[in-house]
């Protein structure tokens, strides 16, 4: 019981603490108010007052944890009356129900695709070192010539790394219907530039191109 | 039976108290059942409070601030329509536990 009143008083707002101090204070003042009106002392009333009543802190937690622990059970009252109403009403609950999941569906989907695409990086280590280089001409951006890249590769010496990429469709054909995939075209120096292993078997390197 | 008889006790006290008096404060309470008890009964001040403040929310008394008579702020109570029958109810069931008692202490 004792743990379960530490839990309530957590509850507690200071309104209702306010009044409770108040309702005992004024239980004590009046006391005085008699004793003084019988011959005792200021000092006197006071101290019998006090005596009288006990421990003013103590009893304020006892009265506070009824008043919040039945606050608590009202609040579980108010939660059942709410899923008895509810249930009366079963068109509206549905539609609500109906309002919130797909609410929160696409919600959800939005998010999760927009977290797969841009929030979370390329899964590439030291990705903030990789740079992408484009000739910029006044027609705008050119794709890289061969030649050009055979140029850089020879007289590089700022990247640790140079790798060229070409997009590309092919149809993947044998067993089965045959499929477009696209792919890209890499130079060898490609997965060693990025850093990166296939998912399953291995990468070609420099000997087999 | 002993710590919710205590109670239950303390319970009829005010209730009787309120029922006779229309409405008192908790000070108001404490010195009725003490004059009316020639003295015999003392009302434990702590315990006071935590019961009227659960008498309250169990419905059976009504609490309000006003003044006394000496211009001071303090909380009234007073009793409700299911506070008189819970006074009844207990009322019997306290002759009840006296009747009982003085049975089991008189048998020979």
């Amino acid at each position: 019981m004792a743990l379960f009143r530490r839990l309530t008083n957590l509850f507690r707002q200071p309104a209702i603490d306010r009044d409770i101090a108040d309702e005992l204070q004024s239980h004590i003042d009046l006391r005085i108010e008699s004793n003084l009106a019988s011959g005792m002392t200021p000092e006197g009333a006071r101290r019998d007052a006090l005596l009288r009543f006990g421990n003013p802190t103590s009893t304020k937690e006892r009265v506070a944890a009824f008043d919040a622990s039945l606050a608590l059970a009202g609040f579980g009252r108010d939660i059942r009356f709410a899923a008895r109403q509810l249930r009366k009403s079963p068109g509206f609950t549905l539609t609500v129900i109906a309002t919130l999941a797909i609410g929160i569906g696409f919600n959800v989907a939005i998010f999760s695709s927009m977290d797969a695409v841009v929030l979370r990086p390329l899964a590439v280590p030291a990705l903030d070192r990789v740079m992408v280089l484009a000739e910029q001409q006044q027609r705008g951006k050119e794709p890289f010539t061969l030649a050009d890249f055979d140029d850089l590769r020879r007289q590089n010496r700022s990247f640790e790394g140079l790798a060229v990429l070409q997009g590309a469709n092919y149809t993947l054909s044998g067993a089965g219907d045959a499929a477009q995939i696209s792919a890209d075209l890499v130079s060898s120096s490609f997965f060693r530039v990025l850093r990166t292993q296939a998912f399953l078997g291995r990468v070609f390197d420099e000997s087999e191109c | 039976m002993a710590k919710n008889d205590l109670q239950g006790t303390l319970d009829l006290l005010v209730l009787k108290t309120l029922d006779q008096n229309g409405v008192l404060h908790g000070y108001g309470i404490v010195l009725h059942i003490q004059s009316a008890s020639n003295d015999l009964l003392r009302v434990e001040e702590g315990s006071l409070y935590p019961a009227l403040h659960r008498m309250e929310q169990s419905g059976w008394i009504s609490s309000e601030w006003s003044l006394t008579e000496t211009n001071r702020r303090a909380k009234y109570y007073k009793l409700t329509a299911q506070g008189r029958r819970q006074l009844e109810a207990a009322q019997e069931s306290f002759d009840q536990l006296v009747r009982g008692v003085r049975a089991v202490l008189r048998y020979a």
